[in-house]
């Protein structure tokens, strides 16, 4: 007899079903076992001092349904990116309909599918990068599809993948656990464009993916990573990247609000040579909560990486940006420059900002800095004496703060895009509209 | 009158800065307005443009019939008061030709006017920017980032040409420039000397009036006028210094 579920551990199994190949029924096992044994974070771990989890974990989310709910399409209407792209949706972590390579040089399939046909390929990296404590290893203990994109040995991809995740909650809370595995094989290039979307006003819902990214030598990969919050939705999500040699990955990540939106970003330079670029967009109102906690590790040397967030704040909305760089001790010839800025629109919007660099090598370049502010008195008078009202000013200058990581996004569709709904959220952006 | 300032006192942070200015200026006359660093001559100029954080604790000042001091600093713009700044402040992701075309349409908003479309602007602009030979592509960069001095001063007097003001507040126009950058920035202002505009030229030196030569010259030491004159007053200055004066008005 089992009891109903009460909280969110209730649902992870003492042993989970076995099945898929045994590998992946020890590592699910073992993540099961570690989670149960340390519970979920709380506010004693240093690393989840700011993050709020109580209200998630709280809520007995069940597993997806076996069919989408309807109505799915509509809420992944709400996504930002993409525009002409051809797109895989994923509805509650689960490919909808089939999850076929939409272009040549790459192949991507449904997990199920990757175990069943390209099981060596995967087993290298599913697992093999992402840590296996608290959210992803309920990820672990929980996935039961997700992707695995494969690029293989010097295939260069002209269009961007386009991956629209939707969580779809129906009549009951509802958790989605998508696992996206991407392996970069020598020389590959590819570009990836994702998206978060959840139901806004429904029921409410978690979204927690690991996404496992292997770089190998000279693998070139650019990952826009979009998560547009909702009232009702919760994202707690893990991305951990491995690059050998050469290889050079860049990751913009935008996130607009949410009950709460955690990303965990593990970057390890495994080889030298290796450079990555870590560019952040957040925005806050109401009561959103987002949170940033990256980890570079420069672990070779000669590897270079640029981190650069930028954070607009307002409402009653919190933030939290928590970015470590270490640099190795033979890791010598290191390039490290790190920067979190943001801006305060509201006096009840709260920052918690923590760069930290962790230096052992000794001859390297490193920076790091952060800012918090308000509107810039004298910015807003020079508008302002040339006729430019207050509000169309200020939505200009709030909008200019981001504007340069924007700009930075490669797929101009998804850019505009996001310019516009990140407009759209400011007060009076609508005034500001041509700046996007 | 154009311009009417009547015994205006003004404090910043409790301490008196301006004491009691009175001043005058009709449309097409241009006046300067000297005194030694320190003596309240951009704080004059900020108050006209609207600056908050400074205190008028006495005195009004009217522009035209209409009480300035009421205004906010778009609508004194909308009005026609327009202040080259002594320091033009750079304002990273907003480039210079959104943010004028946005102050260009405000202004023909507020006059009920319609708004220029993108090529009806950027006429306009080409030919205000060839009038101080700014370089064109300094209008797509983000407003005075990277600019040199010089370049700063000339985007202001650009600005100045595209919005047409009805009262123009030069302050230390000529601080920072060459001089052959001064007669460029010179040649603009001359260029823009009309009937229907007046023009206050805050100069710290005499030698910026050799090329805009001013219908009067105020002398401002220590938050008062001390002494007006027409031009000959500045060349007096020039040789006798500002000492003097601020010695002879206690
Ligand atoms: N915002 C301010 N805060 C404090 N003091 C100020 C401020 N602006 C001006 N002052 C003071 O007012 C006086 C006049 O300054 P200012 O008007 O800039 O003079 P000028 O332009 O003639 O050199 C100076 O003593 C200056 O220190
Ligand atoms: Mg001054």
């Amino acid at each position: 007899m089992t009891q109903a579920a009460q909280t969110l551990m209730d649902r992870v199994p003492e042993a989970p079903a076995p099945r898929g190949p045994g590998w992946l029924a020890d590592l699910r096992g073992r993540a099961a076992t570690a989670l149960r044994e340390t519970g979920f974070p709380h506010k004693k771990i240093e690393a989840w001092r700011f993050t709020p989890v109580d209200p998630v974990v709280r809520v007995p989310f069940a597993g997806p349904p076996a069919e989408p709910p309807a109505g799915w399409e509509a809420i992944a209407e709400g996504e930002l990116t993409g525009g002409e792209l051809p797109t895989i949706f994923l509805v509650n972590g689960r490919p909808a309909g089939q999850a076929a390579s939409p272009m040549p040089g790459v192949e991507v399939t449904s997990l199920a599918e990757a175990l069943d046909k390209d099981v060596e390929a995967l087993r290298a990296h599913l697992g093999q990068h992402a840590p296996s404590a608290y959210f992803s290893a309920l990820n672990a203990a929980l996935f039961d599809d997700g992707l695995f994109v494969r690029v293989r040995q010097g295939q260069a991809l002209e269009t961007p993948l386009h991956i629209v995740h939707v969580t779809a909650p129906g009549a009951a809370p509802v958790a989605a656990y998508p696992r996206i595995v991407v392996a970069a094989e020598p020389g590959s290039e590819l570009r990836l464009v994702e998206s978060y979307v959840g139901e806004e006003g429904g029921q409410k819902h978690l979204t927690s993916p690991v996404t496992e990214i292997g770089l190998e030598r000279g693998a070139v990969v650019d990952h826009l990573r979009v998560v547009r919050g909702a009232q009702t939705g919760y994202h707690v999500a893990n991305l951990s990247v491995s690059q050998d040699q050469s290889s050079s990955y860049s990751s913009r990540s935008v996130v607009l609000g949410g009950a709460l939106t955690r990303i965990d970003l593990d970057v390890v330079m495994k080889g030298e040579g290796a450079s990555c670029t870590l560019d952040g967009i957040y925005h806050v109102d109401g009561k959103d909560h987002v949170d940033h906690h990256t980890f570079i590790d420069h672990a070779e040397p000669r590897c270079s990486s640029q981190e650069t967030y930028r954070g607009l704040l307002s409402g009653r909305g919190h933030a939290v940006f928590d970015g470590t760089i270490a640099v190795r001790k033979h890791a010598q010839q290191s390039s490290a420059h790190q920067e979190n800025r943001n801006l305060l629109l509201s006096d009840d919007a709260t920052i918690h900002t923590k760069p930290h660099l962790q230096i052992d090598a000794d001859d390297v370049s490193c920076s790091h800095g952060a800012t918090i502010g308000s509107l810039d008195d004298s910015a807003l008078f020079y508008l302002r004496a040339r006729g430019v009202g207050r509000e169309h000013a200020e939505a200009m200058l709030t909008y200019a703060f981001v504007k340069e990581v924007v700009d930075r996004i490669p797929h101009a569709a998804s850019r505009q895009r996001i310019g516009r709904a990140l407009l759209s959220r400011l007060p009076h952006g609508e005034a500001a509209a041509e700046l996007e | 009158m154009l311009l009417k300032i009547e015994n205006l006192h003004v404090s910043v942070e409790g301490t008196p800065i301006l004491k009691g200015i009175d001043l005058e200026l009709e449309a097409g006359r241009v006046d300067a307005i000297m005194g030694p660093n320190g003596s309240g001559k951009s704080t004059l100029a900020h108050v006209l443009a609207g600056r908050d954080n400074y205190e008028v604790t006495e005195g009004r000042i009217l522009l035209g019939d209409e009480d300035l001091l009421a205004m906010s600093p778009e609508e004194r713009a909308q009005a026609g008061v327009f202040l080259a700044f002594q320091y033009p402040v750079e304002i990273p992701g907003v480039s210079n030709v959104y943010f004028l075309k946005a102050a260009v349409n405000a202004m023909r908003k507020a006059r009920g006017e319609e708004e220029l479309d993108a090529m009806e602007f950027m006429k306009l602009t080409r030919e205000k920017a060839k009038l101080v030979n700014l370089d064109e592509s300094l209008t797509k960069r983000a407003v005075n980032q990277g600019f040199s001095g010089g370049e700063k001063k000339r985007n202001e007097i650009f600005q100045m040409a595209v919005l047409e003001p009805k009262l123009a507040i030069l302050d230390e126009t000529d601080s920072g420039l060459d001089i052959d950058a001064m007669r460029t920035v010179s040649d603009g202002v001359n260029a823009l000397r009309s009937e229907e505009r007046g023009m206050l030229v805050i100069t710290h030196y005499q030698r910026l009036l050799r090329y805009i030569v001013p219908d009067r010259v105020h002398v401002l030491v220590d938050g008062r006028i001390v002494k007006s004159g027409d031009g000959s007053l500045a060349e007096w200055l020039e040789d006798t210094g500002y000492a003097e004066l601020g010695s002879a008005s206690v």
